[in-house]
C-alpha cells in the first residue's frame, strides 16, 4: 500500500510543478496584448477562411501577408474588398481571380483590431499551449496495483490451504502419537474432510448462524444486482473517432444545439452528420500537428480529423470530395428501452432544461458517459421536483384558465407546479 | 324508448342460437386446452417436448437470461454523411402526392419518417375528393415493402440486367411489325404524352413485307379496365355523342336513386362522391337527401341508402325503364317491385334538378334509359355535368375483343402489357391470343399471372418511388412525387418507354417539362417554377379551362333502348359479381392489412364466398350460422357462359331471392401468398359476348370436402349482449320535431324511492344516472385536457378506412385467418355492423305487417309478401366501435397490477411493459374493444408468411412512435396518444392553447365522410364540445355508467315514422 500512496505522491508533485511551470510560460507568452487579442478576433472573425500559415481553406494563407501587402491596402481589402476589386486595383484583382471570383465578405473590424490580428498573424505562436503535457494518468497505476492485490490475494489463499491441510496432518499426527502412547489406535477421522465434518458437528448453532447470514446476504446481493441489470450509468465506451466533449463543448464553448440541433426540434437530440463537422474542420484540419488527451492518451489531431476526412472520401489538398464516403458507426451511449418515449424538445424547448442537467458535465468530458442512470425512478423523481416552465406560455395560461379552484388550491399550494402534478407521472405519457 | 327496433349482428343472434349465447358469454371464444391436453395420455406423450426437455429449456433459459442481461449490447449510432436539409431525425415529413390504381384516384399525403413512407392520409386539398380515401388507398403503403415484389428486370424468368433488356428488347421492337400496348386508362397526361413519344419514335421502322418503310403507324394503345364501365361510355356516345364518364355532384342531390350501382364504395369515382353525398346527410341541414337503392347483393351503398330494395340483377334494366314510365317516359312496363319504383318516381319528381340516377349495369341501353331519365329530370348541367368529365374509365369492351382478335390473327407481333393483369381477370381467351404474339412485355410490380407468361418482365417501380401526374378531372391535375428511392433495381415504366423511344430524359424531366408546356399556360400563373413548386407542395391544382360553348343535347334513342331492356331475361340462379372494399378489383388480394380488415357488410376476412339468403340456405339445409366450429357449406359455382369456380356458401341478410353475389379480385394464381384463398371470380364472366356483363346465371352444385371449410367472420365476437342501448336511430320527422324525448331521451334510471301521484298511485321515482354512480365526478372532468370523440353515425358508411389506417399508425399485428377465426383479431378499432329486422314501412306510412290504406292504393301487395322474414331485408347500421376512453372504466378497477389506470387527460391508459396478462380488463369492458396477445405475432414462425413485420422490408412500414406489443399482454385504442402528445408539445412551443382540429386521430383523419370528430372535450369552442351538446348525441350503453368520452350521434334516416 505504501507504493501506491508513494506514487499518488509523485503524481501531485509533477502536477504541482506543470503548473508552476505554465505559469512560467503563462508569463513569458504574455508579452504582448496584441498577439492575444488578435489571436481572439483572428479566431473569431477570420479563422473560417484563412489559415495563418501558408495553407489554403477557402481564402489563400496568410503567412507574411503583412509583408506582400502594405497596410492601407490591407485595411481597404478587409473593410471593403468589393469595392477594391472594382476600383481596379491590380493586387485585389489578382487575387479576386486567383480565388473563383469569389469576394471576401466585409469585416466589421476596427484599425486598431486590423492592427492586432496582423500582429498575430505575424507571430502566431504555439497555438495557445493547447499541448497538454501530463503525467501518466493515476488511474493506470492503480489499475495495475489491482492485479498486484490480485496475487497478493491469491498466494495469500494458496499458503492458507497449504497451511490448512499441514495443520491437520500435523493434528492427525500428534492424536496419532497421543493414542499410542496412551496404548490405543487413533479412531477420528484422519481427512481433512472428516475433521472439518466433525468440527461443523461440534458447532451447529454456529454454522447454522452463518449459513442464514450467508443466504440472506446473498439474497440482498441478487436483490441489489438485479436492479442494477440494464442500468448503465458510468457507461464510457471508446468512439470510432476520438471525439472530445472537452474541447469543442468546454474549451471552444461551441452551443450543444449548434452540433445536436434536432434537440430542439424533434424527439431525439440527434448525433451531427458530418457535414457538420465540414463546417468548421474544412478549416481546422489539424494540419498544425496537435496532440490531446482523449480517455487518458494522447491523439493526434491530424490523425483524428483525418478520419472524418477519410469517412467522407475528401480531399484537403484539392478540396474536393470523392464517390466513395462510408459512414461513421459511433457508439450509442444513452440507450432507452423501446417502451420509452421521450423526447428531447419536449423537455429542452418546452421544458427548458439545461442539457447538463442529465447528460452532467459533457463539457469537462473527453469521452462523454453515462451520466445519469436513466432508471424510471431517476425519472420520475425529477419529475416530481422539478417546476413547470409556465412562465410566458400561453398553453399554460389556457390551461391555467381551465382549473377549478379545488384544484388550483391542491397543486398550487406550495407555491410550485411540478410535472407530475399535471400528469407527468402518468404512465401514457411516456409509454405508448 | 321510442326505439323499439331489435338489432342483430348476424343470424346467430338473432336465431338465439345457444352456442352464440354460450360463447358471447364468455370474453374469450375459446379457453386454452389445458385440461384436455394433460388429461389425454396420448396427446401428453405425443408432444415434442418432454417433461425433462422442459425443464432443461427452462434451466438454460434462465441461465441464459441472467447472462445475457449481464452484457451490455453495443448498440451504434449512424449519423448521415450529409443529411438533406428537410429531414430531422425524429420528425415526420409529410409529401403530396398521388394514388390511382386504374380503378382509384385520389390525391393523398404521405408521411414519411427518415426517408421512409410509413402512413397515407387522404390530400384535403383537392376539391375532387376533399380528402376521401378508402383502405386500399390507405394500405397500399404497405405493398410498397412486400418481399414479393419483382426486384429485377427478367427474360423468360431469368434475371437480367437492364441493359440486355434495352439491348434485346430495342432490337425486337424495332423489327416487330405491329406493337401494340395494353393499359389500363391512363390518366396521367404525361404517360399519354410518353405513349405518343413511344409511338412517334419507333413509327419510323415499321416493315411492310420485307421493306422498310417509314410512315407511322395508327395509334396502338389499347385501354383496358379491369371493371368495365363501357356501357356507360357507349351509352353517352350514343346520347350526347361523346364517349365519355361524366362527373356527378351528390352534395347538390337530394334525391338518389341507384340501381345496383356502390357509389359509395366502388363504383365508379365513388371517392370523389362519398364526402358529398355525406354533406347531404346532416338532419339538422336546410335538407337532407333520400337515397334509393335497387340491388341483389347488399353493398355499402345499400346498407346505406334510406331504402333498400333486393331486385335481381336481370331485373336492373326493367326497374330503370319502369321509373322511366313513372317520370313520364314511354315504354316500361311494371314489376313486381312497382311501389318501391312509384315512391322513387314522386321523390325524384319532387326534386327535378337536384336528383340523380345512376345504375351499376354495364349495358349501354339500360345506361341509356339512365341518361334519359336524368334528362328527364333536368339533371344534366346542374347535378351531372357532361362537360366536365372523368378520366378515370376510359376502356371500351370492343378495342379489347378487337385486340384479342388482331391477337389470334397473329396481326401483333409485340404487346407491352402495363397496369393491368388480363390473364387473371379475362383468363383463357387472352392466354390463348398471347401464345401468338412473339414479343410479350410485361411492367408489373410483382409477379402476377400476365407477367409470369410474358417473355419480358420490366418491373415498374412501386408508386410511392415513382415521379407521376394525374388528370382525373377535367381542369384538375395534381402531381405524384416518390417519398422514397427504389428499394429494387426496378424502372417506371414510363422510364423504360422513354428509354426505348431513344429519349434519355428522366420521367421528373419529362413530367415537367409537359406541364411547362401544356398545363401552367392554363393556370394564369406568372413563374413556372412557382407554379410547379406550389403544385408540388400542394399536390393539386385546378386550371381553369375554357367553358364549353354548347351544352349537350340528349340524343339517345330510347324506345329502341327500351325494348333491347326488355329483351333481358334471368334465368336460373343470378350471379352478381361485386367488388368488396378491402380487395376491389384485385389491387388488396395480396395486402394483409386489406385480407384481414373484415368486410364492411359480412365481417370477413381473408376469403371470398358466395352470398346467399338465409331463407334459401335453409330449404337447402345450408349452414347459416358462423362460429369458430361451424364449417361451412362449399359448392361449385358454374356459370352458364362457361367457368366454374369452387367456394363456400354464407348468409347474407338482404341477398335477393334467386341470386347470389361472389366478389372478384380474389384467387390469383402467381404472386399471392398460401395463406391467401379464394377462388378467381372473374373467370364467371361470359367472355363470348363482346360486352361484358358483370351479372350471369350460375348452378350450385354441392361439393363434399374432407376436412370442413371455416370462415373467418368477426360478426359475432366481442358482441356486446344484453344491451339494447347501443344504437340509437330514428326518422328525419321524427327528428325534426325537435322532441329529444321521441329519439334520443336522457337516461333516468327508478331509484327505488316512491312517491305517489295525483291519483294517488305510488310509484318508483326516476332519477338521472349520476344519482346512482359508484364513483364521485371525475376529478379533472372540467380541468386541462380531456380528450374525445363524436362520432356520426349518419355520415359513417362503414368503409373501413379508418380500420386500416389505424392498423398502421398503431403498428397493429396481422394474425391470419386461422387466429381471426378464433376470435383474436387485434384491430383497435372496429365497425359493428348491425342489422335490424323492424320492416320498412312501405310509402313511409305505418303498419309492418298488413297494407295500410295509402299503401293498399299504391298496389303495393306484392312488396309486403317477401317480408316475413326479418332477414330478408334487414336494414343496417355501422357503428365504429373503440375503447370509449371510460372516465368510470372497468378495465381499471380490476388491473391486479394497475397497467390500465386513467389519465389526468380522460385517457385510459395501457402500459404494455405492467400488464401481466390477466386478461381480467377484457372481461370487465363492457364494449369489448381490449385485445390479446396470445401470441408474439412479430417473432413467431407460425405467422412469418401472415405477418409483414417479420422481416426487415415489412417492418419498414412500422410507426417509430409506437412500441410493437409482445405476447402476453392487453391492447387496445390509446385515442393515438402519441399525437396527442405530439400536438401538445406543438401547442407548448408556440406557447398557445391547442387549436381545435391540429390534433387527428388516426381514423378520424383517415374518414372519407368526416364521420369521426377528435378534440378536447373541455375546450368550450371545440367541435367536440358542440357536438356533445347536440341532442343527436347519446353514449353507448350509457346506463352503465362508464362515463365514456366517445359520444355518437343518433342515426337519423330519412323516412317518416310508423304510426
Amino acid at each position: 500500500m505504501n507504493k501506491i500512496i508513494n506514487l499518488t505522491k509523485a503524481n501531485t508533485l509533477i502536477k504541482v510543478s506543470l503548473l508552476c511551470l505554465s505559469f512560467l510560460f503563462f508569463q513569458f507568452d504574455s508579452y504582448s496584448q496584441d498577439t492575444e487579442k488578435g489571436k481572439k478576433l483572428f479566431k473569431a472573425n477570420c479563422a473560417a477562411c484563412h489559415n495563418v500559415g501558408t495553407k489554403v481553406v477557402v481564402g489563400p494563407g496568410l503567412q507574411g501577408v503583412g509583408e506582400k501587402h502594405d497596410r492601407e491596402w490591407l485595411e481597404k481589402w478587409i473593410k471593403n474588398s468589393g469595392e477594391l476589386i472594382a476600383s481596379g486595383d491590380a493586387a485585389a484583382n489578382e487575387i479576386f481571380n486567383e480565388f473563383k471570383k469569389s469576394i471576401m465578405p466585409p469585416q466589421a473590424v476596427s484599425t486598431e483590431d486590423i492592427d492586432n490580428i496582423l500582429a498575430y498573424i505575424a507571430n502566431p505562436g504555439d497555438g495557445g499551449g493547447e499541448i497538454i503535457v501530463d503525467g501518466p494518468p493515476t488511474g493506470e497505476v492503480v489499475e495495475e496495483d489491482n492485479s498486484v492485490m490480485m496475487y497478493l490475494f491469491g498466494g495469500a489463499i494458496v499458503l492458507l490451504l497449504i497451511l490448512i491441510i499441514t495443520l491437520n496432518k500435523t493434528g492427525v499426527f500428534v492424536k496419532e502419537v497421543i493414542a499410542k502412547d496412551a496404548g490405543e489406535t487413533y479412531e477420528g477421522p484422519t481427512t481433512l474432510y472428516g475433521n472439518l465434518k466433525k468440527l461443523m458437528g461440534d458447532n451447529k448453532g454456529i454454522v447454522a448462524a452463518i449459513v442464514i447470514v450467508l443466504f440472506f446476504g446473498g439474497l440482498l446481493n441478487l436483490v441489489d444486482g438485479a436492479f442494477q441489470i440494464g442500468v448503465h450509468q458510468g457507461y464510457k465506451p471508446e468512439q470510432p473517432i476520438k471525439f472530445s466533449h472537452k474541447i469543442h463543448a468546454g474549451d471552444d464553448k461551441i452551443d450543444c444545439n449548434y452540433c445536436h440541433s434536432s434537440a430542439r426540434h424533434s424527439k431525439t437530440s440527434g448525433i451531427p452528420s458530418l457535414n457538420v463537422c465540414m463546417n468548421c474542420h474544412k478549416a481546422i484540419d489539424g494540419s498544425d500537428g496537435k496532440t490531446f488527451m482523449y480517455n487518458g492518451e494522447q491523439y493526434s489531431m491530424t490523425e483524428e480529423i483525418q478520419k472524418i476526412y477519410d469517412h467522407l472520401d475528401y480531399n484537403p489538398e484539392t478540396q474536393e470530395y470523392g464517390d466513395n464516403p462510408t459512414p461513421v458507426k459511433w457508439v450509442k451511449i444513452h440507450n432507452l428501452p423501446d417502451h420509452v418515449y421521450f423526447s428531447h424538445q419536449q423537455h429542452v424547448v418546452a421544458g427548458k432544461q439545461k442539457c447538463q442537467t442529465c447528460h452532467g458535465p459533457v463539457e469537462e468530458m473527453d469521452v462523454v458517459e453515462q451520466h445519469a442512470p436513466l432508471t424510471m425512478k431517476w425519472c420520475i423523481e425529477c419529475h416530481k421536483e422539478t417546476a413547470v416552465a409556465t412562465e410566458g406560455n400561453g398553453y399554460y395560461d389556457e390551461m391555467h384558465d381551465r382549473m377549478t379552484p379545488e384544484f388550483k388550491e391542491k397543486v398550487l399550494n406550495d407555491g410550485v407546479l411540478t410535472v407530475d402534478e399535471i400528469g407527468g407521472w402518468e404512465c401514457a405519457k411516456c409509454h405508448y | 324508448m321510442a326505439n323499439t327496433k331489435k338489432y342483430w349482428k348476424g343470424l346467430e343472434q338473432l336465431d338465439n342460437d345457444s352456442k352464440f349465447v354460450e360463447s358471447s358469454n364468455d370474453e374469450f371464444a375459446e379457453q386454452l386446452p389445458v385440461t384436455e391436453f394433460l388429461g389425454n395420455k396420448e396427446d401428453l406423450e405425443d408432444a415434442t417436448t418432454t417433461r425433462r426437455d422442459f425443464l432443461k429449456y427452462l434451466g438454460f433459459g434462465v441461465a441464459a437470461a441472467s447472462l445475457a442481461a449481464c452484457e451490455t449490447p453495443v448498440t451504434k449510432a449512424i449519423p448521415y454523411l450529409n443529411k438533406p436539409e428537410e429531414i430531422t431525425p425524429g420528425l415526420a415529413n409529410y409529401y403530396a402526392s398521388t394514388y390511382y390504381d386504374g380503378n382509384d384516384y385520389a390525391p393523398i399525403l404521405v408521411k414519411t419518417r427518415e426517408g421512409r413512407p410509413i402512413h397515407i392520409v387522404g390530400n384535403k386539398e383537392s376539391v375532387l375528393t376533399k380528402g376521401a380515401i378508402n383502405a386500399r388507398v390507405n394500405a397500399s403503403v404497405l405493398s410498397l415493402y412486400d418481399n414479393n415484389r419483382l426486384k429485377a428486370p427478367s427474360v423468360k424468368g431469368e434475371d437480367t440486367t437492364w441493359a440486355t433488356i434495352d439491348n434485346r428488347l430495342g432490337k425486337e421492337l424495332k423489327a416487330a411489325k405491329s406493337v401494340r400496348i395494353l393499359t389500363g386508362s391512363v390518366i396521367s397526361p404525361s404517360a399519354q404524352s410518353v405513349l405518343d413519344t413511344f409511338f412517334e419514335a419507333n413509327a419510323s421502322t415499321v416493315f411492310v413485307g420485307d421493306e422498310r418503310v417509314a410512315m407511322k403507324r395508327p395509334y396502338e394503345a389499347t385501354v383496358y379496365d379491369t371493371i368495365s364501365y363501357s356501357g356507360i361510355l357507349e351509352a353517352n356516345a350514343a346520347s350526347f355523342g361523346k364517349a365519355i364518364v361524366p362527373t356527378y355532384n351528390f352534395e347538390k342531390a337530394k334525391t338518389i336513386v341507384s340501381v345496383g350501382a356502390d357509389f359509395m364504395g366502388n363504383w365508379l369515382d365513388a371517392l370523389q362522391y362519398v364526402n358529398d353525398y355525406a354533406q347531404t346527410r346532416k338532419p339538422n341541414g336546410e335538407w337532407m337527401s333520400k337515397t334509393f337503392q335497387f340491388e341483389a347483393s347488399m353493398s355499402l351503398s345499400g346498407t346505406n341508402a334510406d331504402v333498400r330494395v333486393p331486385v335481381k340483377p336481370s331485373e336492373y334494366g326493367a326497374v330503370i325503364s319502369s321509373l322511366y314510365a313513372h317520370l313520364g317516359g314511354s315504354g316500361g312496363a311494371k314489376t313486381a317491385y312497382d311501389a318501391r319504383v312509384k315512391e322513387a318516381a314522386k321523390a325524384l319528381k319532387a326534386s327535378k334538378g337536384e336528383s340523380i340516377v345512376v345504375c351499376g349495369s354495364n349495358d349501354k341501353n339500360v345506361q341509356v334509359i339512365v341518361n334519359a331519365i336524368n334528362e328527364l329530370l333536368g339533371n344534366y348541367g346542374k347535378t351531372i355535368d357532361v362537360n366536365t368529365v372523368s378520366n378515370s374509365k376510359q376502356g371500351l369492351d370492343s378495342e379489347v375483343a378487337a385486340l384479342i382478335a388482331d391477337m389470334n390473327a397473329g396481326k401483333v407481333d409485340a404487346l407491352l402489357i402495363s397496369g393491368v393483369d388480363p390473364l387473371f381477370t379475362i383468363g383463357d381467351a387472352f392466354a390463348k391470343a398471347m401464345k401468338k404474339v412473339k414479343t410479350t412485355v410485361s411492367f408489373a410490380t410483382k409477379m402476377d399471372d400476365t407477367a409470369a407468361a410474358c417473355m419480358y418482365v420490366c418491373p415498374s417501380n412501386h408508386a410511392l418511388e415513382s415521379w407521376s401526374d394525374a388528370n382525373p378531372v377535367t381542369g384538375h391535375y395534381s402531381l405524384g412525387q416518390p417519398t422514397i428511392s427504389p428499394l429494387f433495381d426496378t424502372r417506371q415504366t414510363e422510364e423504360s418507354l422513354l428509354k426505348w423511344s431513344g429519349n434519355d430524359s428522366s420521367y421528373h424531366d419529362f413530367i415537367k417539362k409537359y406541364w411547362e408546356e401544356n398545363v401552367f399556360p392554363q393556370s394564369g400563373s406568372l413563374m413556372f417554377t412557382d407554379f410547379w413548386n406550389k403544385t408540388l407542395h400542394d399536390g393539386v391544382v385546378e386550371v381553369s379551362t375554357p367553358a364549353s360553348e354548347t351544352t349537350a343535347v340528349f340524343a339517345g334513342d330510347v324506345s329502341k333502348a327500351v325494348s333491347a331492356v326488355k329483351a333481358i331475361k334471368g334465368n336460373g340462379i343470378e350471379l352478381e359479381l361485386v367488388q368488396n372494399m378491402g380487395v376491389g378489383a384485385g389491387v388488396g388480394a395480396d395486402n394483409p392489412w386489406l385480407q384481414e380488415m373484415p368486410d364492411p357488410i359480412t365481417k370477413i376476412t381473408w376469403d371470398n364466398y358466395v352470398t346467399m339468403n338465409p331463407s334459401e340456405m335453409e330449404e337447402k339445409g345450408y349452414e347459416t350460422h358462423f362460429g369458430q366450429e361451424h364449417s361451412m357449406n362449399v359448392v361449385t359455382v358454374d356459370a352458364s357462359g362457361g367457368g366454374s369456380i369452387q367456394l363456400p356458401v354464407i348468409a347474407q341478410p338482404g341477398q335477393a331471392k334467386g341470386t347470389v353475389g361472389v366478389a372478384v379480385g380474389y384467387g390469383k394464381k402467381v404472386g399471392n401468398q398460401e395463406e391467401i384463398t379464394g377462388a378467381n371470380a372473374y373467370l364467371l364472366i361470359d367472355r363470348k359476348k363482346s360486352d361484358v356483363s358483370y351479372y350471369g346465371s350460375v348452378t350450385l352444385k354441392d361439393v363434399e370436402l374432407d376436412e370442413p371449410y371455416y370462415i373467418a367472420c368477426t360478426q359475432t365476437q366481442q358482441t356486446v349482449m344484453g344491451r339494447d342501448s347501443v344504437i340509437r336511430e330514428t326518422t328525419l320527422d321524427t327528428y325534426k320535431k325537435g322532441d329529444r324525448e321521441a329519439f334520443n331521451p336522457v337516461w333516468t334510471l327508478l331509484s327505488g324511492e316512491t312517491e305517489t301521484d295525483e291519483h294517488g298511485h305510488q310509484h318508483q321515482v326516476a332519477k338521472p344516472l349520476k344519482e346512482f354512480d359508484l364513483w364521485g365526478d371525475q376529478p379533472v372532468k372540467n380541468i386541462g385536457h380531456r380528450w374525445g370523440m363524436s362520432i356520426d353515425m349518419n355520415s359513417c358508411t362503414g368503409c373501413s378506412a379508418c380500420v386500416t389506417s389505424c392498423v398502421s399508425e398503431n403498428n397493429i399485428a396481422v394474425i391470419g385467418k386461422d387466429q381471426v377465426r378464433r376470435g383474436r383479431i387485434m384491430h383497435w378499432m372496429r365497425i359493428d355492423r348491425y342489422y335490424s329486422s323492424e320492416h320498412q314501412p312501405l310509402g313511409d306510412v305505418g303498419g309492418t305487417h298488413k297494407a295500410t290504406k295509402e299503401a293498399e292504393e299504391l298496389g303495393a301487395i306484392g312488396a309486403y309478401t317477401s317480408m316475413e322474414n326479418p332477414a330478408d331485408n334487414p336494414s343496417v347500421v355501422h357503428q365504429p366501435m373503440m375503447c370509449q376512453h371510460c372516465n368510470h372504466a372497468g378495465c381499471e378497477t380490476v388491473c391486479p397490477v394497475a397497467a390500465t389506470t386513467h389519465s389526468n387527460e380522460g385517457l385510459n391508459m395501457m402500459a404494455y411493459n405492467r400488464c401481466i396478462g390477466t386478461r381480467y380488463c377484457a372481461n370487465n369492458c363492457a364494449y369489448k374493444v381490449r385485445r390479446f396477445n396470445w401470441f408474439n405475432y412479430i417473432a413467431y414462425s407460425k405467422f412469418t408468411d401472415i405477418n409483414p413485420s417479420q422481416d426487415d422490408l415489412g417492418r419498414m412500414v412500422l410507426n417509430p412512435d409506437v412500441v410493437v406489443r409482445s405476447r402476453g399482454v392487453m391492447e387496445k385504442c390509446s385515442l393515438c396518444v402519441q399525437r396527442i402528445q405530439e400536438g401538445k408539445l406543438d401547442a407548448k412551443k408556440a406557447g398557445s392553447k391547442v387549436q381545435d382540429g391540429a390534433i387527428q386521430t388516426a381514423c378520424s383523419a383517415a374518414c372519407p365522410t368526416n364521420a369521426i370528430t377528435f378534440g378536447d372535450h373541455n375546450d368550450k369552442e371545440s367541435k367536440l364540445a358542440a357536438e356533445r351538446e347536440s341532442d343527436r348525441a347519446y353514449r353507448v350503453i350509457e346506463e352503465v355508467g362508464q362515463d365514456g368520452n366517445v359520444y355518437y350521434q343518433t342515426k337519423v334516416r330519412n323516412l317518416k315514422a310508423k304510426a
